[in-house]
């Protein structure tokens, strides 16, 4: 029993030479989606972080809706202050756009938003349209149900540009009033630097009832968008949904999500170009 | 449950039938030599009351008919440790140990790894019989896995096979197999480490007070050496639910002998019983694992052997669902000689040559891309050391050179044929070329030293990623041992390590997905300094060692965003963090033998807090396998000659991990956003096995046993992994839930293990 009672101060001395961890200060609860089309006029949505865990549903998203805010936008020429305006066929349905200032490739934009008493601010640029060649329906053995076939839309894209790019590719049925992710979303043309065009599968997955399924039937019709992006959209949503490539399923990817607007706040200001499609499946 | 059911009836039916056995008083055992491992034969074996007895015939083997409950038997051979047994302790196997000429050396019945002989702290031998006596966890003495059981060591998470030693990750674990690196030590899943314990003679482990010859990884030194040259021929073997496997140690005439050792696993056969085509062992699906270890030995003279050996793991894991054509495999392939050659009685040398491959590959058809992805590690080595003793002093020094070559990425991959090119995918070739030197001596009659130096020359070739780099470490070791008394000893030990490889991994899988990247001129070295005290008691069958450490390393290396972020990008170098890791704690672990009862326990209170400029906004946060408390005990006892229970409890802190903290919506997507590293735990870990082997009666030289072993027995859902579930519709209401999976249940496994 002695020697028990030995390291029982050794004991005490480790525990007293544990370090308290500090906490660090944590993440604005503003979340920021805030893009700029070539051509088109700005469109920045604020909203409030929602408690996880809690129930989410119309009202806590109607609760999160931040429109207290003041949006300023600058090109470099002129400066305007951003006004609420409403799309009632989204979420956020409130939004901050401009009325003067459209999407140019050789302006740099910055945003800034004051709220609370900080100021958030970010800037970014256009990147050139994408091209695509191509787009053709392409057949497969569903992996599930072996009598049906898995349809994709096939996209051939023009990569002759030496820079790398980035892209996200946005899908709706026609009968549907907005876009939504389509599979993959994003990728980059890093790999593919060496080919003047590259093909790309495109499917439209959904979960419904806690099933993915693929949203692409025959008779159907598609509007496809391939959107250039910035390389910091890229790398929010790339540290979000991961590799696609990635054979290890449920596994958890990073958590240091990159923001390019100053003060925590959570999401992107990114410079857009768009090339939407429309794919008629026969 | 109807299987446990059977199961627990088999057992019960035996447990029965071994008490009739009992009452039969007729001993059948073979004595061997604990350090070689080989039949003593004409040892004598003596009844103490009586004074009858016999000799062991060439095989080391005897035959007693006892009449008394309470005899005492001597069992002597002149070079060895005479041994007093109780008839009641009487084993199939009794060892005896050659009797030593260093006059200080204290032989602690029951414990062959007494802690008071060694200069160095923290180091655990295993001999044979040691692994012998370890319990079984999921029917296998898995000796990697019984290294998690001691302070200071912990797996990764469960089921991993992969050691945390003091805060460090699975990176920094040297494991030489006959001296030969071994790249990785685990098939799928930690289900099985790639150490089959069948041809294992003894096993050492340290983790502070590296000899100098050691070097390259910071956490610890794991050498394992394979059975000897047999006075016989034996072979042994098992067959359980999962893997079958068999060893033969060959004399083929007095200079050559064989050792040739293999084990299967056959989880396909359980397919039927499973049923469930999302698992492992779906209908389209296939796993297996195999190793395969073949070494020949040579005796030229008494002076001179050469072995030479073979060393080949594989994991195999396919999935052809449907369309899809996915595939696994893994594996090394180690090839090795050694050339022992003694001068004198005090003066020996050993010198090894030997090539060190692994290779992971995994490719898969699915959409957006079709790809074959490979990595590949390969190390050769020429080594040599020479070992002079004169007067209680023992030096050894001697050098190696290494020339390594990595592959962290290699990628076929294509889109409808189409090739994509990721750049960059290039080998990194580096040399080690090291002179080091050990010197131990008594510096009074109380006080011993073990002083050592290692120099080590890193050179790193160019490519298109880095530069050439030249550079020099030196690495000191310093322990010191002071005797209070014979039964008490306290012990210092300070080293310097340098690790030149980097690597990153999935947590939490035991998938090896890692990519290994070298030094640099801007990613420095991983070093640690490491101080640790240490204090032994040792007294009649009570063993208490008890030590305190605290390791810096510095250039400690994380990636960002893991492993699998970084297989397409062209440049993984960019997504490295590097920081530091403090990692401090105390280590206790207490060992009694009364009678035919065994205990062990081994409690550690540590702390390992990372930090990054990077991560946290530079402030300190606890390693993800940072697990303030570590607490296991094994208990073992000898019902009698035929019987054996053993139980096996485990608790520990649960590991850290990132929670969200809220959800954000963009693109009209509900995201999870995290909280600061690494800030919240897994619930606390703990599970109890239990386990029973009975011996049968042994015929001549065939001797087997049937071992029963319960994992888990109150069916604890220990959290294996953390995963977050949207449950609801998210065009109405949702909400995020955590779901906590849990990997191993309740899980009996019977195994028939045989020698002859």
């Amino acid at each position: 029993m002695k020697k028990t009672f030995f390291l029982i101060p050794i004991i005490l001395i480790i525990i007293s030479c544990s370090k308290e961890l500090n906490d660090v200060s944590s993440d604005d609860n503003l979340t920021v989606e805030a893009k700029i089309n070539e051509g088109d006029y700005a469109e920045i949505f604020l909203t409030n972080a929602l408690t996880f865990n809690s129930k989410i549903d119309s009202l806590a998203i109607l609760n999160s809706i931040e429109s207290k805010a003041k949006v300023t936008l600058s090109d470099g020429e002129t400066s305007e202050v951003l006004s609420l305006k409403r799309n009632d066929s989204r979420f956020p349905f409130v939004f901050y756009g401009s009325n003067r200032i459209k999407g140019s490739i050789e302006k740099n934009y910055k945003l800034s938003i004051s709220i609370r008493d900080k100021e958030f601010t970010s800037n970014t640029s256009i990147p050139s349209k994408p091209s695509i060649l191509s787009a053709e329906i392409i057949e497969t053995d569903d992996e599930k149900e072996i009598t049906e076939k898995f349809l994709s839309i096939k996209l051939t894209i023009d990569n002759t540009e030496n820079t790398t790019r980035y892209f996200k590719i946005l899908i709706k049925n026609t009968k549907e009033t907005n876009f939504k992710s389509a599979e993959p979303f994003i990728f980059n043309s890093e790999t593919l630097s060496s080919n003047d065009s590259f093909p790309l599968f495109v499917s439209y997955p959904k979960k419904i009832n806690g099933e993915v399924k693929n949203q692409i039937k025959k008779g159907a019709s598609f509007e496809l968008s391939l959107v250039s992006i910035t390389r910091e959209q890229f790398d929010f949503w790339k540290a979000i949904k991961g590799d696609q490539t990635n054979t290890i399923e449920e596994n958890s990817f990073s958590i240091n999500i990159p923001s390019n607007i100053s003060n925590d706040a959570f999401g992107y200001w990114s410079g857009e170009n768009t090339t939407t499609i429309r794919v008629d499946i026969p | 449950m109807s299987k446990t059911v059977k199961l627990t009836y088999i057992f019960t039916y035996l447990l029965v039938l071994s008490t009739k056995l009992l009452a039969q008083s007729h001993f059948s055992v073979y004595v061997f030599d604990i350090k070689n491992n080989t039949a003593i034969s004409n040892a004598a074996i003596v009844m103490e009351s009586t004074g009858k007895g016999t000799y062991t015939d060439n095989n080391g083997y005897f035959e007693l008919d006892n009449s008394s409950k309470n005899e005492i038997i001597v069992i002597s051979k002149i070079g060895y440790e005479t041994k007093r047994l109780h008839s009641s302790k009487i084993e199939n196997t009794i060892y005896l140990t050659p009797k030593s000429n260093n006059l200080n050396e204290t032989i602690i019945h029951g414990f062959s790894s007494s802690q008071l002989k060694k200069i160095t702290p923290d180091q655990i031998y295993f001999s044979k019989k040691d692994i012998e006596k370890l319990p079984f966890i999921l029917g296998e003495k898995d000796i990697i896995k019984l290294i998690q059981l001691t302070p200071g060591i912990q797996p990764a998470s469960e089921g991993q096979s992969g050691l945390l030693v003091r805060g460090g990750n699975a990176s920094m674990n040297l494991t030489l197999l006959d001296n030969v690196y071994l790249h990785n030590t685990a098939h799928l899943g930690g289900l099985f480490t790639a150490i089959n314990s069948d041809f294992v003679h003894s096993l050492s482990f340290s983790k502070a007070g590296f000899d100098g010859q050691f070097g390259g990884r910071l956490s610890s030194i794991t050498e394992i050496n394979t059975l000897e040259k047999p006075k016989t021929t034996s072979f042994n073997g098992s067959i359980g639910l999962l893997a079958a496997k068999i060893t033969g140690n060959i004399k083929i005439n007095e200079k050559n002998s064989l050792l040739v050792s293999g084990r299967r696993s056959y989880l396909e056969v359980l397919k039927p019983l499973i049923n469930d085509n999302e698992s492992i062992l779906g209908d389209t699906k296939n796993y297996f694992l195999y190793d395969f270890l073949t070494k020949y030995r040579y005796e030229f003279n008494a002076k001179s052997s050469f072995e030479a050996f073979t060393y080949i793991t594989r994991d195999n894991f396919s999935d052809k669902t449907k369309v899809k054509s996915r595939k696994l495999v893994w594996g090394n392939l180690l090839i090795g000689a050694n050339f022992r050659h003694n001068y004198s009685e005090n003066l020996n040398s050993k010198t090894t040559v030997s090539n060190s491959y692994y290779e992971f590959e995994f490719s898969d058809n699915n959409f957006p891309f079709n790809y074959d992805a490979k990595n590949t590690f390969n190390n050769f080595s020429i080594k040599h050391t020479l070992s002079l003793k004169w007067n209680n002093k023992l030096l050894k020094f001697g050098g190696n050179f290494d020339i390594n070559s990595t592959l962290p990425k290699r990628i076929n991959a294509s889109i409808d044929y189409t090739p994509i090119v990721v750049q960059n995918q290039v080998r990194f070739h580096f040399k080690e070329t090291a002179i080091f030197g050990d010197l131990e001596l008594p510096i009074s009659n109380k006080t011993s030293l073990k002083t050592g130096l290692r120099i080590i020359n890193y050179r790193l070739d160019n490519n298109v990623f880095v530069e050439k780099n030249n550079r020099i470490e030196y690495e000191p070791r310093l322990s010191l041992k002071y005797d209070l008394t014979s039964q008490n000893a306290f012990k210092l030990s300070y080293q310097r390590i340098s690790q030149f490889m980097h690597q990153a991994s999935i947590p939490g899988l035991s998938l090896p997905i890692d990519f290994f990247i070298t030094s640099t001129k801007v990613i420095k070295p991983q070093i640690s300094d490491q101080l640790s005290f240490g204090y032994t008691h040792e007294h009649n069958g009570f063993q208490l060692n008890s030590s305190i450490y605290y390791k810096k390393i510095s250039n400690y290396t994380e990636f960002i965003n893991g492993a699998a972020n970084n297989l397409f990008n062209s440049d993984i170098f960019n997504d490295i963090a590097v920081g530091s890791l403090n990692s401090y704690g105390l280590e206790v672990s207490v060992k009694k033998k009364i009678k035919r009862f065994t205990s062990q326990t081994a409690f550690t209170l540590s702390r390992s807090i990372a930090n990054f400029k990077v991560i946290n906004e530079g402030k300190d946060f606890p390693a993800t396998f940072d697990r303030p408390i570590n607490i296991n005990t094994i208990l073992r006892y000898q019902l009698n000659k035929r019987i054996e229970i053993g139980a096996l409890f485990i608790y520990t802190s649960g590991q850290t991990y990132t929670r969200p903290k809220d959800v954000r919506i963009i693109n009209e997507e509900p995201l999870l956003n995290f909280e600061q590293k690494n800030r919240s735990r897994y619930p606390s870990y703990h599970r109890l096995d239990l386990s029973c082997t009975y011996s049968f009666k042994p015929k001549k030289k065939w001797n087997s046993k049937l071992n029963l072993t319960l994992y888990n027995v109150y069916n604890q859902k220990n959290t294996f992994n953390i995963y977050h579930k949207i449950d609801g519709d998210l065009s109405q209401s949702y909400s995020f839930s955590e779901v906590r999976e849990a990997l191993f249940p309740f899980i009996p496994t019977l195994n028939w293990l045989f020698k002859f």
